[in-house]
This record gives C-alpha cells, sequence and structure tokens, in this order.
C-alpha cells in the first residue's frame, strides 16, 4: 500500500507518519461509531477487531469493569490463563500480562467509572511493538473507556427514563383508580344528597320512588311487605299490579334481608327495606335487560335504607297516633277537662266541638284485640262517621262525631267480621267533652239491655230505651223482670196460649193514651175487636183498667216489656 | 483516461443523505442494518432516475431485486422530464465474476462501464451505491487487504467521469478490522449520519 496524501491533505515527508496521522483519524472516526454503541460489550468487540488493524498487535480479551467475564475477539478467542488474577494484581493501573505464546502482552486500564475503576483492554505482540503502535492502543483504548462511559451513561439515563416512566404510569394508574374512586363518591353523593332531599321534602314512598328512579332512569316500585303497591315512579306502570303469592314473597324477602344484597327476579331487582330486624316493604328496580350494575345496586341499597326509615316513621306515627286517641278516649270515658280534650282531640286530628255520641261494640265470639278494633274502625269510616276508637276491656269504644246510626253500624260490624253475634250500644246526645263520662255509662246501658233482650244482636240506643232509661245498671234485672211478671204474666201465658195479642193490645191502647180509635187504627182493628179485646184483658189479667193505680203499673209493665222483648 | 465533465445545472446536482455531493466523489458510507441502508439508497437513485442520471446498483441478488422492483417508477419517463437508466449488478457480475474478489479486474470492468455509458452523453451524470454487505462472510486477512487496495484505487476512476461513487458498509456486519481500513481509504465518510471529510486518507 503506497501512503500519499489525499485530496487537501498538506504533502508530508514520512510515509510512516502519514500512516500514522491516518490511523489516528480512523480512530477518531472508529470514536464516533463506538460513541453511538450502547451495549458495552459491542463497544469492547469494536475496539479488540480495530486493534489488529492497528498495527502488529492482537487483541487478547476486554473487561468492562473488573471482576466480570472477559469478552474475547471471536467466539473462539484465545483466552488467557488466569487473565482475572493478573488483572487484578495489576489493581487499576496499566501492565504486563503473560499471553500464552506471545513475547509482550499488556493490559491497558479502560478508566470509565465515576470513581475510576474500569476495565482492560489485553493485547499481545510477538516482538514488543513500537512507541508509535503502543501510543494508538492507548488512544484506542482512551476512547473504548470514553464509550464505555457514554454507553454507561446512557444505561443510565434509560434506567432512570424507565423508572421515570414506570413512576409516570404508576402516577397515572393511582390518579386514574383515584379519579375511578372520584366518579364512585361523587355518585355515592348525589345518591345521598337526592334521597336525603327526598326524605326531607316529605313526598313519603312516592318521593323515594320517584327519587330512584331520577338516578336510575328506570322504572321504580315500592311495595309493602305484602307485595301491594305503594308507589310507582317512571313509565310503563301496570294498570293491574300483579298479587304475587304470599308465601314465596315472604321467602323472597327474607332471603333477600338475609344476603343485605339485592335479589334478581325475573326482569326485576328487588331490595327490602328493613328496620330492626324485620321487613317493612321492598323497592323493585324494573331492569328488563339486566343491565342494572353497582351504581344501580348501590341507590336500590341506600333508597332501600331511606326507604324503611320512612316506613318505620310511618308505622310510628300510626302507633303514637293510636296509643294517642286510646289515651285520649280513656280519659274521655274517666273524665277530664274540656279545653285539654279539646287540644288533645285536635292533636289527632279530631274536633271534639259540636254534638257527639258514644257507641260501645261487642261481639261475643270475638276479644276486643287489633283486628276487631281495625273492624271497627273500617266500619265507621265507612258510614262515614268521624269518631275516635279505643279499646276497653272486651269492646270498642267509639267517640262520634253526629249521632251515629246504630243498626248501619251494626250491619256494617257483621259485614267486616262476618258474624252476628254481637250488639252496639249508643248513648245520648252529649255537647262538651265533659258530658261523655255520662255518654259512656248511656251506651253501656244500651248495650246491657240489648244484649238481655230477647233479641240480643243488634244496636241500642238509649235514647229509645224510654222508662228503662230510669233503671240504672245497678239495677236488679230480675226484679224488673219479676214486677213485667205480676201485672202482665197471665196476658203473655194467654198470648203464648193462644197464639193472641192482648199484652200488644193493651200496650198500644196506652200508648194512644186510652183513646179506641187511635188504638184500632195503629194496631189495624176494628173498633168492635178493640173492645172486645179490652174486655179480655180485664178478664184475663183480674186488674180493672179504670183504677188509677193498675193502669201505671200495667202502663209501666208493658214499656218495660217492649225493651226486654226487643220491640223498640 | 478520458476526463469528462458534466455540466452544472439542478439536473447535476447530486447529494448524499441530504448534502451536497460533488461528481468524482467517493464516500463510504458505514450504516446499520439493511432498513438505514434502503432508507440511504432509496432517494439516492431515485432522485437520480428523475434527473436523468445513470445509476448503478451493485448489491446482493435478494436486495437487487427489492431495488429493481421499488425504483421501477422512477426510471419510467414522467412528463416532459428526462428519464434515468437503473443498472443493477450483482456480485457474481463484477466483484466475483470468476467465484473470488480480483480488484484490478473490477477496476477494469468498472472502467469499461462508465467508457461505455458515457459514450456520447456529454453531459451525463452517474450515480454508483455498491452495498459490500456480500462480502461479510468471505472476510480474511487476505481479502481485507485486496479489497482496500480496490477501495483506495477507485477514487482516481471514479474522478475520471462525472459519477459519484458510494461504498456501503454494514456496521452489523463489519468489524473495526476492516472499518479502520475503510476509513483510510475513503475521502469522505458518511458515519452516523453526518458526512465528513478525511483529509488524511491513502490512495492506492
Amino acid at each position: 500500500m503506497t501512503a500519499t496524501p489525499g485530496g487537501s491533505a498538506p504533502s508530508r515527508p514520512d510515509t510512516w507518519g502519514r500512516e500514522h496521522v491516518a490511523n489516528l483519524y480512523s480512530l477518531s472516526v472508529l470514536s464516533m461509531i463506538m460513541n453511538a454503541r450502547e451495549d458495552e460489550e459491542e463497544i469492547l468487540r469494536l475496539a479488540m477487531t480495530s486493534v489488529g488493524a492497528l498495527g502488529p498487535c492482537r487483541a487478547e480479551a476486554g473487561v468492562a469493569v473488573l471482576g466480570e467475564a472477559p469478552v474475547y475477539p471471536s467466539p473462539d478467542g484465545h483466552g488467557v490463563d488466569g487473565l482475572a488474577d493478573q488483572l487484578r494484581l495489576l489493581c487499576g493501573r496499566e501492565g504486563q500480562v503473560r499471553v500464552p505464546g506471545r513475547e509482550w502482552g499488556r493490559a491497558v486500564p479502560l478508566q470509565h467509572t465515576r470513581g475510576g475503576a474500569g476495565g482492560y483492554l489485553v493485547v499481545s505482540a510477538t516482538a514488543p511493538p513500537g512507541d508509535g503502535d503502543v501510543f494508538l492502543i492507548h488512544v484506542l483504548a482512551q476512547q473504548t473507556a470514553a464509550a464505555l462511559a457514554l454507553a454507561g451513561a446512557r444505561r443510565l439515563d434509560r434506567d432512570r427514563a424507565r423508572e421515570l416512566r414506570q413512576l409516570n404510569e404508576d402516577r397515572a394508574a393511582v390518579n386514574t383508580r383515584l379519579a375511578t374512586s372520584v366518579a364512585t363518591l361523587e355518585h355515592q353523593r348525589s345518591v345521598h344528597e337526592v334521597l336525603a332531599q327526598a326524605a326531607a321534602a316529605g313526598g313519603g314512598v312516592a318521593g323515594i320512588a320517584t327519587a330512584v328512579h331520577r338516578l336510575t332512569s328506570r322504572p321504580v316500585a315500592v311495595e309493602d311487605r305484602f307485595g301491594n303497591l305503594r308507589a310507582w315512579a317512571g313509565p310503563e306502570r301496570p294498570t293491574r299490579y300483579p298479587k304475587p303469592d304470599a308465601t314465596r314473597h315472604e321467602e323472597l324477602l327474607q332471603e333477600a334481608a338475609r344476603r343485605a344484597h339485592p335479589v334478581r327476579v325475573g326482569k326485576r331487582l328487588i331490595a327490602p327495606a328493613t328496620h330492626r330486624g324485620e321487613v317493612l316493604g321492598a323497592l323493585a328496580l324494573i331492569d328488563p335487560d339486566g343491565s342494572a350494575g353497582d351504581d344501580e345496586v348501590f341507590v336500590l341499597d341506600h333508597a332501600c335504607a331511606t326507604l324503611a326509615v320512612e316506613l318505620a316513621h310511618v308505622r310510628s306515627l300510626a302507633e303514637v297516633e293510636l296509643r294517642l286517641r286510646r289515651e285520649l278516649v280513656d280519659d274521655l270515658i274517666t273524665g277530664t277537662d274540656d279545653e285539654s280534650a279539646y287540644a288533645r282531640a285536635a292533636a289527632v286530628g279530631h274536633d271534639l266541638h259540636g254534638a257527639h255520641h258514644l257507641a260501645v261494640a261487642q261481639w261475643s265470639d270475638r276479644v276486643a284485640d287489633d283486628t276487631f278494633m281495625q273492624a271497627v274502625g273500617r266500619a265507621a269510616a265507612g258510614l262515614r262517621t268521624r269518631s275516635l276508637v279505643a279499646r276497653r276491656p272486651g269492646m270498642a269504644v267509639l267517640v262520634c262525631e253526629g249521632p251515629p246510626r246504630g243498626n248501619a253500624l251494626y250491619q256494617a260490624l257483621v259485614r267486616e267480621l262476618g258474624s252476628p253475634d254481637g250488639a252496639i250500644g249508643v248513648s245520648g246526645r252529649c255537647d262538651t267533652p265533659g258530658g261523655i263520662p255520662r255518654a259512656h255509662r248511656e251506651a253501656l246501658r244500651a248495650l246491657e239491655v240489648r244484649r238481655r233482650s230477647r233479641t240480643p244482636h243488634g244496636a241500642t240506643t238509649f235514647d229509645d230505651l224510654g222508662l228503662y232509661r230510669l233503671l240504672g245498671p245497678g239495677s236488679d234485672h230480675r226484679e224488673i223482670q219479676r214486677f213485667v211478671r205480676v201485672w202482665l204474666g197471665p196476658l203473655l201465658d194467654y198470648d203464648a196460649a193462644h197464639h193472641a195479642d192482648l199484652t200488644q193490645t193493651l200496650s198500644q191502647y196506652f200508648e194512644c193514651g186510652g183513646n179506641y180509635d187511635a188504638t184500632a187504627a195503629a194496631l189495624g182493628i176494628h173498633r168492635s175487636t178493640l173492645r172486645y179485646r179490652l174486655r179480655r184483658i180485664r178478664d184475663v189479667s183480674g186488674s180493672d183498667l179504670a183504677n188509677v193505680d193498675n193502669r201505671l203499673n200495667l202502663h209501666v209493665a208493658t214499656r218495660v216489656w217492649k225493651v226486654l222483648d226487643g220491640a223498640s | 483516461m478520458a476526463q469528462h465533465t458534466a455540466a452544472t445545472g439542478p439536473e447535476t446536482a447530486v447529494s448524499w443523505d441530504g448534502t451536497p455531493v460533488a461528481p468524482g466523489d467517493h464516500l463510504c458510507a458505514l450504516y446499520r442494518g439493511p432498513a438505514e441502508r434502503d432508507e440511504l439508497i432509496r432517494p439516492f437513485l431515485s432522485d437520480g432516475l428523475r434527473a436523468g442520471h445513470i445509476c448503478l446498483l451493485l448489491a446482493a441478488p435478494d436486495d437487487a431485486a427489492s431495488f429493481r422492483e421499488t425504483l421501477a417508477g422512477d426510471e419510467a419517463p414522467s412528463g416532459d422530464g428526462p428519464s434515468g437508466r437503473l443498472q443493477i449488478q450483482v456480485p457474481q457480475d463484477g466483484y466475483l465474476e470468476d467465484g473470488a474478489f480480483d480488484g484490478d479486474r473490477m477496476l477494469r470492468q468498472m472502467a469499461d462501464w462508465s467508457a461505455e455509458m458515457f459514450r456520447g452523453c456529454d453531459g451525463a451524470v452517474a450515480r454508483l451505491a455498491a452495498d459490500m454487505s456480500w462480502a461479510g462472510p468471505l472476510l480474511r486477512p487476505a481479502f481485507t487487504r485486496g479489497l482496500i487496495r480496490y477501495e483506495m484505487r477507485v477514487a482516481p476512476w471514479l474522478r475520471s467521469y462525472p459519477q459519484v461513487g458510494v461504498c456501503m458498509y454494514d456496521l452489523d456486519v463489519f468489524g473495526g478490522d476492516l472499518i479502520i481500513p475503510l476509513v483510510k481509504a475513503h475521502a469522505k465518510i458518511w458515519v452516523g449520519g453526518r458526512l465528513v471529510e478525511n483529509p488524511y486518507h491513502l490512495v492506492g
């Protein structure tokens, strides 16, 4: 090869010098190539393969960092016995190494780490090379070390970039989770807010149903614990709400209550509203395509809690009102001041001003339990009778506004209870609460009279008791019956034996003031028939109707007989 | 060897990877991998074909077929503009015609090729790209010496005609044992995306 300057290179007098400069320039280009490499082994291999092109030396091995495995120029590298130990003894300095079959061997340090430590480029030659050749090896080693340092810095940058990327990804993941949590919390806050507003607005179960519909965009039904529809919100309200099988419905609600989670039944997602372990009702989300997810379940769960509070509140109110009504009626019966009575009655929605009557109802085959009381309440309400209803031992008491229709109330109760075996006693009028104790006694008196009459089932009004009103509830009933028997016994026996109406004729005669024409007309008989009957009455009873005393006693006896006979 | 000159103007302008080069230049391009090679060769030859230049590609058979396919569109006449000629040679056509590399024979062939191409074509410009990846498996000390000797003698031939020659070596194939002498044998080296002048290059 002839070494001559090319292009615009200055003329060189010395061939070795030009070759040397060309080598140095080629090393600078090699340095550019090595600096672009990121893999330490590639850099070492590039350096080692260059050694032979720079002079008489041969590369034996390259070590990036002392202690690491050496890299050889080719897979079938020469290998140097004990190279690691020889390099360790040099302690980072340049020095000779023994290479089998080579007269000259040298380890040139590759100082590329921050602390000055690094590896070695191990070269050898068959004879000691010249200074210029060794100089080129040193330049190559320095450029190799620089490339290794650059690669290390790049790796560090990559590692840091990777860590930064990982941190960014982790942060992004955290942010995503945070955003999800915030969205979930926002949804939950919205659910709480809407349901709280619904509860505070006093819209009751209908308000809750509307709130759930607004939150889920699905039709919503609120049912009582028996499956009856209490409220509906949203479209597609059924014209006739289906009544579920009672047993299966109860089992379903109990199962849902045990799981504390909505259960799917066909196209509906049902959640029970429970209060202190008792199922008070249920919320049903109409979800035909089964697309309701966690958000909808969350709404249902919380709506059920709100619904349970609402239902429990309604029940408590009812119980309190019922108790207040009972206590008020009890106090009215035992006697209380008018002003207090008016105020307490107003508090439970009843106006005690104006005329009132008391009614007592007693059924022989029914105890006065809640069912009986509810039947009485419904019967009174059905007659549009505003009343306070309370339970007394064995009977129901009604404080009624205006005169109650005793017989109509009796018939209504017969329908409610499915039994005619009962009686109702109705008091006279009382205009102030202070008169209620008396009215109560009157009602009891009327009830007693009805129950002791020959037709004990029905209604009796105190005002209709007539003379019997004078006989208090403490009177000896048998004595009264004996009185009737003394004066009317023969006539009653005669009527019974001959299917006659002498007692009724006598009673009507007295009621008509002894007027023949009026009596005959009232009885629908001829005047002569009346004369005949009166003669028979005198004969059978043995009483002279013209005698004033006889006449008074007989009149009283017929009045009592009519009451006892139920003819009033 | 007769000296031919090219007319100056846009149609004679030649650039390599965006850097202007002059007719007669001998470049050594050190690239990494086939993808980078393709990104360098395609615009170089494509621009030449569109400028009506004579384009010669020396590459391994598989690569040659691929380039012929992708550059075919640029070879066809386009409107009133000139159309270039794309010629492709595989190593067996020149470098390894007798099964072994003979630099002297190759230089003679290339000189004959230039004479034929420029005969009666004053003002023409030739672009030559030679991808030497095929030589990787053949790399032995004797082969390397012959190749470097050939490379050092290519420059005078290139300067004898308005032609630009680029010898391309894959750094993933060739190591320092070839890179060092290659750098010493070229006046211009393209490496790492830059074209650098080598004022200390050696000639044969």
